[in-house]
């Protein structure tokens, strides 16, 4: 996405990165995406990548603070309307402060969707979900927090 | 949204009827429905996914785990599930595995 575009801040929340707040990420991501995405499987498709993304930042902070007998992460969640010279996304952005975690998304190995069950890993789908259901996805260390963005194209409304 | 799960005992199967969204939060409950069962032993599973808007890797994960205990000549059935549910389990190559109906009739 060209950087240089008009962006535009639509709500926030804020709140620690815990199962508790589970429901609070998930109604708010859930209340933006329903009146600012009107394609019903594209808000699907991002309700999915929020849903695997919000589980991981939440699983490796936990993780993270109850090794090290530390406060819990923060976590921030805002969505913006960005357009280019020829695009309008919708974007999810999270921000967090827990340990660094670069899951190079463009270098990552696609999950082999070949490969029997029996022989399956449990695990692994979640960031190949995150890819594969929105139209860009992007990472960054910024100001000392991981910062991820979900960005879907905006189509207008059909009816 | 919360998941219910309903479990239904026939000669040869056991149907799993689900009504919510199977994601981080609710799969556990699932994963706990599906560890009680006898899994080794089963000839055939229905999960009936018709009352469910919502699937995420949470879910998934369940239901390989469920196929993975199962025997190889056992069946997996998906009964009803949406678009999208069907969309995600193709991508991630679980539609190998499972058979996806639109009811039981099919079965």
């Amino acid at each position: 996405m060209n950087d240089q575009g008009i962006e535009a801040e639509l709500g926030k929340i804020e709140a620690p990165a815990s199962m508790d707040c589970w429901e609070e990420f998930m109604n708010f991501a859930g209340a933006q995406i329903e009146s600012n995405v009107h394609d019903q499987s594209r808000a699907y498709k991002l309700r999915l990548a929020f849903e695997e993304l919000i589980s991981n930042i939440i699983r490796a902070s936990a993780e993270f603070t109850s090794s090290n007998n530390l406060k819990p992460v923060t976590l921030k969640v805002a969505t913006l309307k960005k357009s280019d010279s020829s695009h309008d996304y919708f974007i999810i952005r999270t921000e967090d402060d827990g340990p660094m975690f670069d899951p190079k998304f463009g270098e990552r190995e696609s999950v082999d969707t070949d490969q029997p069950v029996h022989e399956r890993q449990i695990g692994g789908l979640g960031l190949f979900l995150i890819q594969q259901s929105v139209d860009l996805v992007s990472y960054k260390w910024l100001n000392g927090k991981n910062t991820y963005e979900l960005s879907t194209l905006d189509h207008p409304n059909p009816q | 949204m919360a998941l219910s799960i309903e479990m239904t005992q026939g000669d040869i199967h056991v149907t799993l009827t689900l009504s919510g969204d199977v994601d981080t939060k609710t799969a556990p409950e699932l994963l706990s429905k599906l560890t009680a069962l006898e899994l080794h032993a089963l000839e055939q599973l229905r999960i009936d996914l018709q009352g469910v808007e919502f699937v995420s890797s949470a879910g998934l994960r369940a239901i390989i785990f469920a196929k993975q205990k199962m025997p190889h000549s056992s069946s997996l059935y998906l009964v009803g599930p949406s678009d999208q549910i069907v969309e995600t389990i193709t991508k991630t190559g679980l539609a190998q595995a499972v058979v996806i109906v639109q009811s039981t009739e099919e079965i």
